[in-house]
């Protein structure tokens, strides 16, 4: 057995490292709900701090916004209920299975470790090929290529997913979607300032993600984000309910199913595109699927955080307890 | 360049221990207007002086159109920031008290 | 010990960690926020296996990871809806009941 030597290894890497591996333990372990929450939304931040770390800046990008930013916002939403108390389990069948759950785990980590001793330190034949495929690809950043061009068929599965749960957490937000009677000056002036910087910033994360690190998913996480907030500042037209909406996101993916018929009936290939009109397709696409993206997340926080009165009650309730023990 | 090098890695060290006061005042405040306090404050102070001591250390090394981009994006990074704690701040203090004052008009 | 294999056994014992939490927690928030810590396993995993050699990183794995992140915002949405009604079905029955 080779004995495990750290001589190789960066400090800062292994303290990042260790340092996402314990918020992974106390999220899971912490047995309030709010503990866990604020445990996961460190955790998600740490995340894209290694992702940058490891030269993937764009998967950095979209972890911060939807991972921390999005996923964060809808676990917080979610703390509003108290959480149910749980039937007491007798305390030794409670320990049995922690200690058979360690023991599967452990088991089971032995074995990936054991698959992943044997993988080498050079790269797949796969990246080179399409690093070099880039340039017939109608863009000059290779993750949209992969994305948009080389594996289009996963981002349009991708999006279908998305529009599935936007439509099903509307079909289950049996409650009226909170509305904001009265937003107040300073709401007012956040809607007035911020917003408008957002959907900036989103059109800009779009366009850019031709060249740079950016592209439609990161813009479509700002634009959700923007979504929200001006529909808690009291923006009417924001709304991100109903039928209105519902178009909206479902329109990216007919744009995205009629782009590959297009591309069968010009070159013969489902999906596929040619490289005169690659950039045109491409970013009219990632145009749609941004606007897309932004109302069915903006959808989903709002259905997963509407509120019926009784909900309202035990929230006013639960905020002192809150405040008193955060 | 070695001054510029001194005056990087001191604003770096400040905004840390700034942020980390901040983090510090949060965890050991009593209640929440207290630890609002002193998380707003010292936190978006601390990224002031982190996104000067970048903005200073990339126009240093690498002067030019680039950078100034940069920099300007780094400044909005950090107006954005004071914006929303401040709006952050101010909408859970404000709901905090909303509710304080609800509870005690029910005797 | 490489940078490289620091990275692929912290991702593997954070997906098994997560995979562990999500089946033997029983509170359902709870759940879903161990089934994102599991993904987060898994993208490390995967970005270190792309970020391998000296040139330019692999841009696939990067882009399915990409994908990933935007399926369990998604996903979590849809569960957290879900997870509200579950519990609200919950509490009416334990009204009836009582």
């Amino acid at each position: 057995m080779t004995v495990i030597a750290f001589s190789d290894v960066d400090v800062l890497d292994v303290l990042v490292v260790a340092a996402v591996a314990v918020t992974a333990i106390l999220a899971i372990a912490i047995p309030r709900r709010v503990g866990a929450t604020i445990a996961f939304l460190v955790f998600g931040l740490l995340l894209a701090l290694l992702w940058a770390r490891v030269a993937a800046p764009d998967v950095a990008i979209a972890e911060a916004a939807l991972g921390g930013g999005v996923a964060g916002a809808l676990l917080v939403d979610a703390l509003h209920r108290r959480q149910p108390a749980q039937p007491k389990r007798d305390h030794r069948r409670a320990v049995a299975i922690t200690a058979v759950g360690a023991a599967l785990g452990a088991v089971t980590f032995a074995a990936l470790a054991t698959v992943l001793s044997r993988l080498t330190a050079e790269p797949a034949d796969l990246g080179p090929l399409a690093l070099e495929a880039v340039e017939r690809s109608g863009v000059s950043h290779p993750i949209t290529a992969v994305l948009l061009n080389f594996r289009n068929l996963d981002t349009l599965l991708e999006i279908a997913v998305v529009v599935f749960a936007a439509v099903g957490a509307a079909a289950l937000s049996r409650d009226r979607i909170r509305t904001v009677t009265d937003p107040g000056p300073v709401r007012r002036v956040i809607a007035v300032i911020i917003v408008p910087a957002l959907v900036l910033l989103a059109a800009w994360l779009l366009v850019a993600g031709t060249s740079e690190p950016g592209g439609a998913f990161q813009a479509g996480a700002v634009l959700g984000a923007a979504l929200i907030i001006a529909h808690l500042c009291g923006v009417r037209a924001a709304r991100a309910a109903g039928g209105r909406a519902l178009v909206l996101v479902v329109a990216g993916l007919l744009a995205f199913i009629l782009l590959g018929g297009i591309g069968l009936a010009v070159t013969g290939t489902w999906l596929a595109l040619d490289l005169s009109w690659a950039f045109a397709a491409i970013l009219s696409i990632e145009t749609l699927l941004t606007v897309s993206i932004g109302v069915a997340l903006a959808m989903l926080f709002l259905a997963a955080g509407s509120r019926d009165d009784a909900a309202a009650a035990d929230s006013a309730a639960a905020a002192p307890a809150l405040g008193g023990a955060a | 360049m070695v001054i510029v090098d001194v005056l990087v890695i001191t604003l770096l060290a400040a905004g840390v221990f700034f942020v980390v006061a901040g983090t510090v005042g949060l965890l050991r405040f009593p209640d929440l207007a207290s630890r609002l306090h002193a998380v707003s404050k010292a936190d978006v102070l601390g990224l002031g002086l982190i996104a000067t001591a970048l903005a200073l250390h990339l126009l240093i090394t690498e002067p030019g159109w680039a950078a100034v981009g940069v920099v300007a994006k780094l400044a909005l990074i950090w107006i954005l920031a004071l914006i929303g704690t401040a709006a952050n701040a101010y909408l859970m203090a404000g709901s905090r008290r909303r509710a304080e004052v609800e509870t005690e008009e029910e005797p | 010990m490489t940078t490289l294999q620091l990275f692929m056994y912290a991702g593997a014992f954070i997906l098994v960690v997560g995979v562990a939490a999500t089946l033997l927690v029983r509170d359902l928030i709870r759940r879903l926020i161990a089934l994102n810590v599991a993904s987060g396993g898994v993208m490390l995993l995967w970005l270190a296996l792309a970020d391998r050699g000296d040139g330019e990183p692999d841009p696939v794995p990067q882009a399915l990871v990409l994908t990933g992140i935007v399926v369990m915002a998604a996903v979590t949405g849809i569960a957290i809806v879900l997870a509200r009604r579950v519990e609200q079905l919950d509490d009416d029955l334990e009204e009836v009941e009582q």
